[in-house]
């Protein structure tokens, strides 16, 4: 393999393990904190996308990556609504109904857009290559990677550095403890769910230039990313972003030597992974 | 209190749909809203609510309405479509295509002076439906079924068809192994055929001097196969530089094109379709891919794959070509013109779309004008007297004559546009249009029958010669 | 009248709800086309199924996301044994089961490794996903059209006969389920699922508890799947894919986690909506969507309650109701 072609599959590798990243990340966030699965995340990714369509043709791609997430984070404020009176409850009530949500969410998109396969102009600034050592590399996946790197680092400064951050923290921990001291968890729940899928929106509109998508897609997309899940730990939304790269280079280089599996390497990663650790790799084993 | 109320409710609403489920009719359909919004009146969860009222406008109440007019004027064609796995994303395309061809049969006084209607039947993709919806159909009283749309529920129908007897025409691309397996005088194709296919990307393989390829293709036997025969055809010549298959779900494909770039071959066999073939093309624009290599595939210039492309403003004209059936784009075919516009009317109509010409609606329109010429030649219009027309029916269309299934396997012998996609210099279309390489007769590409019989041997298998059970 | 119904213990209602059931199924099978037929030997082979999820995970009180690996696992193994290696059906059928048991022994003791309900619940969901992946790649099983042939038992072709034998061994197995559920092994698998930890005071081996619960669950999932094979007489990717698994689910979430006959009402209505929706709307996994919905918010439990889960939620609240205790 030549150096320039390892860079290259390198950088692939990150940068679609990035896009995983956006729509797995709101998915941690949503567990750690408020220990429920959110299945309806793809749709919510594919909403993303779709919207992105749309705001994309009147306004424009850079506009469409604000207002979008904003939307698709307004739409999960009334689903976290539908579900606080199950908090506390079997968690397995959560999962079903945010599926129901997935599968609502997706004929709607049927509804208003119709079925067709959907794609995105590139804005022009983006369609290009650009010569990093020698190599020509999109600058869209350059951008993508610019962007999830961003996301990234504003959220570990907002986890870490922000009030806001602190509490979420703290609720993390230790819910009760935080309703004792008196600050209002129900409201700090809604936050934390419309970030989740906030950014799972974002992620759609990242994708939308890129993928051809159709809206019933929402329903399977959430399977391809739950390796990254498992793999980074359950609880542990310091783990997902080293999961969702790690499993972008495999996927890179096994695209290389093993090109008929291709897909089926994160789902049999992620069972190798849960064979040595599975609290998953990226997590610490908690003291006893 | 409150939610006990709303818990009867619920459950009455529950028992509502299933009791108008039984009865099938229109009007229930208005019940089942009112029972179920009852329910949502104090939840604030406005965006459930949205979907139900505008369910009722858009619905394909075809089949309901139809069944109230008088059953003696009508005939009754049996349609198995899929409106929602992720796969419905064609459906549009395709149903339109079917009506097409009620459309232009009605009009020219319907069979025997009967109108033909279409009664559809939603399997999702999934084999497990297809017997029973196929059922159902025939107790609905229809007289020939078109489907199943996927390719994978293909030898289900086959099945289904040799078991009860019932004649079908299907539209999928059966691969060979499946179409020797399931080989039934009750089962017709009018789809691609996986193998001639192959042959058509070999022989333009060949003529341009490719020397090394790499293929891309969905999971499934049809691609499988397009790869395969190639190199059987070409293993000499074109060097295979590996293939990498990937499921339809699957978006990303950054990793495969990097890998692939790095082999640097000639060509691509292409062996996708829809979001898969939209996303590919795209990626590939993006890493720079096709200004190394071509593309060869099938539904080269079907739009359900191009519209998209073309309005993203990606494609790489020039670059990618296959094989097509319908040519949209040589207006100087008589008739070709107005029926691009129906096809797109019918769109509209069925499920406000607009929507351009596409192979797939091409094959569905050729599945029931088959059907309905097979009808016009005899009056006796039980199964076997269905199967019997259908083997022995000809007739043409405004692209070709003489069409007709081949005896010893019911594949329909079309005739295969090679294309070169490219842009449209006329400014009439916005999607690629074809530059014809080759026109292809059925014969020259379609494996014959001793090819067949090779093959079967080859993996094991009987050769059903189908004209012998006529 | 009601309150002689009220009256009946637990086990005289199961009874007299499970013959009710089976009169229904008889007499409306006797008079059923065929497109019904087959349709209600969808239903009752997907009233097995949830049965057999239930063990786990209404009685078992995990969550597996994953059943749907054996229904489609075993259905595979039969079809390729049947079909690509010629063995006759009689000694398919006990080899694929018995290779459905070796793989719910795999997957439940690597599952139940970490002792985490998540993370017992998306293992489960990987490995489907993971098969489900598998599947559709090999050539060998078919890959998108799946492995179909002549599967049907000489005495049940016809749809009628293959109805009556789903129904037949749907039964026995059933009721097998129900004398399970009332062994002793079940009153502690009850246990577990509402203090486990007071049960491991006990002494119980908790860990084993949940894995015997989880393989005579995936046992019994597999058969299910056998049978659904011999209804399609094919085995199909979607047999084997995370849909079946969720929909397992739901029907026991509609119907009743707690109850015996809760998944089998469950089912019934699952089916019904699968089937019968469709034909009146194009919408109708939207509709499916919003019955979850409100089931999940309204009818939490299901439709159908045990006598000592009723019993458990009357007394809660009067509890509260009398003023006593915070919510």
């Amino acid at each position: 393999m030549t150096v320039p072609f390892f860079f290259q599959t390198l950088v692939t590798g990150l940068s679609s393990g990035m896009i995983s990243y956006m729509m797995v990340a709101g998915m941690s966030l949503i567990i750690s904190g408020m220990n429920m699965v959110n299945f309806g995340q793809g749709a919510f990714f594919v909403l993303g996308t779709y919207l992105t369509y749309t705001i994309a043709a009147s306004i424009g791609f850079i506009p469409a990556l604000i207002i979008a997430p904003l939307i698709v984070g307004g739409l999960g404020w009334f689903v976290e609504r539908a579900v606080r009176p199950l908090f506390g409850k079997n968690m397995l009530y959560i999962m079903l109904l945010t599926f129901g949500v997935a599968y609502i969410v997706c004929d709607m998109m049927v509804l208003i857009w119709g079925y067709a396969i959907r794609l995105m102009k590139l804005p022009k600034f983006l369609n290009k290559s650009v010569a990093i050592f020698g190599i020509y590399f999109p600058t869209y996946y350059l951008f993508m990677i610019a962007v999830g790197i961003v996301i990234a680092v504003s959220f570990w400064f907002m986890m870490n550095k922000t009030k806001l951050g602190m509490m979420m923290r703290a609720i993390i921990k230790d819910r009760e403890m935080v309703a004792c001291l008196g600050i209002n968890v129900t409201k700090l729940f809604s936050i934390m769910f419309m970030l989740g899928t906030g950014i799972a929106g974002l992620g759609g509109v990242l994708n939308a230039p890129i993928t051809g998508m159709s809206p019933k897609e929402g329903l399977s997309i959430f399977a391809n990313v739950m390796p990254i899940l498992m793999i980074g730990g359950m609880r542990n939304m310091n783990g997902c972003l080293p999961a969702a790269l790690l499993v972008g280079l495999v996927n890179a280089f096994g695209a290389i030597y093993f090109p008929q599996y291709y897909n089926v390497i994160p789902a049999a990663l992620m069972v190798i992974c849960m064979f040595i650790r599975p609290q998953g790799i990226f997590t610490k084993k908690e003291a006893a | 209190m409150k939610k006990r109320v709303l818990s009867v409710l619920m459950v009455l609403t529950i028992f509502t749909m299933l009791f108008s489920g039984c009865s099938k009719s229109a009007s229930t359909g208005n019940e089942q809203n009112t029972g179920a919004n009852a329910g949502n009146v104090t939840k604030d969860t406005s965006k459930e609510n949205d979907v139900k009222p505008a369910e009722n406008t858009g619905t394909q109440n075809t089949e309901t309405q139809k069944d109230n007019n008088d059953s003696k004027d009508v005939v009754k064609i049996g349609v198995l479509t899929d409106r929602s796995s992720p796969g419905a994303a064609t459906v549009v395309w395709a149903e339109a295509g079917a009506e097409l061809a009620v459309k232009q049969i009605n009009e020219a006084g319907g069979i025997n002076g009967k109108q033909v209607v279409l009664v559809y039947r939603d399997t999702a993709n999934d084999s497990a439906n297809v017997a029973q919806k196929a059922t159902e159909l025939v107790s609905e009283g229809v007289v020939a079924i078109l489907g199943p749309k996927g390719d994978g529920e293909a030898p289900t129908g086959a099945q289904w068809a040799e078991t009860n007897k019932f004649p079908m025409v299907t539209p999928c691309t059966m691969n060979t192994r499946v179409t020797i397996e399931n080989a039934t005088r009750y089962m017709f194709s009018v789809g691609f055929n996986a193998w001639a296919i192959a042959n058509m990307n070999a022989i333009y393989a060949e003529e341009q001097g490719f020397t090394s390829a790499y293929f891309i293709g969905n999971d499934g036997g049809a691609p499988g196969d397009s790869r395969d025969f190639f190199f059987k055809r070409e293993g000499d010549r074109v060097k295979n530089l590996g293939s990498s298959q990937v499921a339809a779900s699957v978006t990303e494909f950054s990793t495969i094109i990097s890998s692939v770039a790095g082999k640097n071959p000639d060509i691509i066999l292409g062996g996708i379709a829809g979001p898969n073939f939209v996303s590919l093309i795209n990626q590939g624009t993006q890493f720079g891919l096709w200004e190394k290599a071509h593309y060869l595939g099938w539904y080269t210039c079907d739009s359900t794959n191009t519209s998209s492309l073309a309005e993203a403003g990606n494609y790489p004209y020039g670059r990618v070509h296959g094989v097509d059936l319908w040519p949209f784009w040589l207006s100087d075919i008589e008739g070709n013109d107005e029926m691009v516009e129906d096809y797109n009317k019918f769109g509209q109509q069925l499920y406000g779309q607009e929507i351009l010409p596409s192979d797939m609606g091409y094959t569905w329109y050729i599945g029931i004008t088959a059907i309905c010429e097979a009808l016009k030649t005899t009056d006796d219009w039980s199964p076997e007297g269905v199967t019997t027309a259908l083997e022995n029916v000809h007739f043409d269309t405004i692209y070709g004559k003489d069409l007709h299934f081949r005896d010893f396997d019911h594949v329909m012998n079309h005739t295969y546009y090679y294309v070169t996609a490219v842009e449209d210099t006329t400014g009439k279309w916005s999607i690629p249009v074809g530059e014809v390489y080759r026109i292809y007769k059925a014969d020259e590409v379609l494996p014959t029958k001793e090819q067949m019989k090779a093959y079967a041997e080859e993996i094991g298998l009987t050769f059903k010669d189908l004209s012998e059970y006529k | 009248m009601i309150s002689k119904i009220k009256s009946l213990s637990q086990k005289q209602r199961d009874l007299l709800g499970g013959i009710i059931t089976v009169i229904v199924i008889l007499v409306a099978s006797c008079m059923a086309t065929d497109s019904i037929l087959d349709f209600m030997s969808r239903m009752v082979i997907y009233m097995l199924f949830a049965s057999a999820v239930n063990i786990i995970l209404g009685f078992g009180g995990l969550r597996p996301l994953g059943q749907g690996t054996y229904f489609g696992f075993t259905a595979y193994a039969y079809l390729f044994m049947v079909v690509r290696m010629h063995i006759p059906m009689a000694v398919a059928i006990p080899l694929a089961l018995l290779l459905n048991l070796l793989l719910a022994v795999f997957i439940g003791i690597v599952c139940l490794r970490a002792n985490d309900d998540m993370a017992f619940a998306f293992m489960n969901m990987g490995f489907n996903t993971l098969l489900w992946s598998l599947v559709q790649k090999m050539q060998i099983v078919g890959s998108d059209t799946g492995i179909t042939g002549s599967v049907r038992l000489p005495f049940a072709s016809s749809t009628k006969g293959n109805f009556y034998l789903c129904f037949a061994v749907s039964l026995i197995c059933i009721v097998i389920i129900y004398f399970f559920l009332k062994s002793p092994f079940a009153k502690m698998l009850k246990g577990s699922r509402e203090n486990i930890e007071r049960l491991t005071f006990i002494g119980a081996n908790t860990h084993n508890i949940r894995l015997t619960a989880y393989i005579v669950s995936g046992f019994f999932c597999g058969i299910a799947g056998l049978l659904y094979s011999m209804r399609n007489m094919g085995a199909f990717p979607a047999m084997i894919s995370t849909n079946v698994s969720l929909e397992g689910l739901i029907m026991c979430l509609i119907g009743g986690m707690y109850s015996f006959l809760g998944p089998i009402v469950g089912a019934a209505i699952v089916t019904f909506i699968n089937v019968q929706l469709p034909i009146i709307t194009n919408f109708y996994q939207a509709i499916f969507g919003v019955i979850i919905v409100l089931c999940v918010l309204f009818l939490r439990g299901g439709l159908l309650k045990d006598k000592s889960t009723l019993n458990l939620d009357n007394s809660r609240k009067k509890l509260f109701s009398k003023g006593g205790g915070q919510k």
